[in-house]
């Protein structure tokens, strides 16, 4: 692809964001979109259990390389969205504070274990870890003041807390940070095995 | 613009930036031909909300950034005239009683910011970190609509 110059377009990108948040500002109170966004952003941060599972994901992502490195945080958030759906339609989840508790446990170990299972059987394991998280912040979604915005909030954070546990991952390219990330891995395992306790 | 029409035209920009901006040209000018139409549509009175459609065409687009295939450049064209379509009327309903100003002003906002979004989202495809960020913004926008939509399907 040739090099497109670069300044023009730059500052063609920053007109257009300034042109289109404009609308925004006169139409809507900053509270609705902008609260219900924070508030969506907010609740897989405020919660450890999510927050150690998400970086468990990224970590076995850059353990098990491309294409699972892409894969695992394109698959979790889509399978995430269906499992909120279901707690947005009401439909009741079993245990899902159990689940939450042993996807910390059962990510933490894989990456612990360094264990490179075939691609399908990580993007399964994720996919069915992605319904109990999605669920429990599904069922948070009909009180948003803003359901969209909310709803991107969520999915950006859990999606932010993938990207830090890829680049923690990285560290993996060299002998003593494979370590580490095993570590890492055994760590949030145990926190999950702590999270069980308190939920069982 | 309304968080629907946002995050449709956020879609199309990722799909038409990961198609690449110099093949995805076609797909642009079906975007603002759509855009104004839509815009002129609503001015005449038959502007409306049109969230619904527009969430399901964010949720469709932002699989096909997920999935990262090489899609056939009319689909591209079709799914950036739909979604040109849908955030005019959506815009206009939006403004109330629009006056020409605002009208083309939504216009001009757009097609910049869907142009400028594809020619980052194209820029990120030099890279391979670039095009792994892509594919999860798509993912992301997907998961969005889809949850709103089961929001809606709830409600009734």
């Amino acid at each position: 692809m040739p090099r497109l110059p670069l300044r023009p377009l730059a500052s063609l990108a920053l007109l257009a964001a300034f042109a289109l948040a404009a609308p925004l500002a006169q139409a809507h109170e900053g509270a609705g979109l902008a609260g219900g966004f924070m508030s969506g952003f907010a609740h897989p941060l405020l919660g450890w259990d999510h927050v150690v599972a998400m970086l468990a994901v990224g970590l076995w992502g850059a353990f098990l390389g491309a294409p699972a490195l892409w894969l695992l945080p394109v698959v979790f958030p889509l399978v995430m969205a269906a499992g909120g759906a279901l707690g947005v339609l009401g439909v009741p989840l079993p245990a899902v504070e159990i689940g939450i508790a042993v996807s910390a446990i059962a990510l933490g170990g894989v990456v612990a274990g360094a264990l490179r299972p075939p691609l399908w059987v990580a993007a399964l394991l994720v996919a069915l870890f992605a319904i109990f998280h999605g669920h429990a912040h599904g069922t948070e979604l009909p009180q948003a003041a803003s359901p969209l915005a909310y709803s991107l909030g969520f999915v950006v954070a859990t999606g932010l807390l993938h990207l830090t546990g890829i680049a923690l991952g990285l560290l993996t390219r060299w002998p003593a940070g494979r370590i580490a990330v095993r570590g890492m891995g055994a760590g949030i395992a145990l926190l999950g095995v702590l999270f069980l306790t308190r939920a069982a | 613009m309304t968080p629907a029409a946002s995050t449709a035209l956020i879609v199309v920009a990722l799909l038409l930036g990961q198609a690449g901006w110099r093949a995805s040209r076609d797909a642009v000018l079906a975007f603002a031909f759509a855009l104004a139409l839509g815009l002129a549509l609503a001015a005449a009175g038959h502007g409306g909300h049109v969230d619904v459609a527009l969430l399901v065409l964010a949720a469709a687009g932002g699989l096909l950034v997920a999935l990262g295939r090489p899609w056939p450049l009319p689909l591209l064209g079709a799914i950036a005239a739909a979604a040109g379509g849908g955030i005019g009327l959506d815009a206009a309903a939006e403004a109330g009683s629009p006056h020409l100003l605002t009208l083309a002003g939504s216009c001009v906002a757009a097609c910049l910011g869907v142009a400028a979004g594809a020619w980052l989202a194209g820029l990120a495809q030099q890279r391979p970190w670039g095009r792994i960020l892509v594919r999860v913004a798509g993912s992301w926008m997907a998961a969005a609509a889809l949850l709103v939509l089961a929001l809606l399907h709830a409600r009734g």
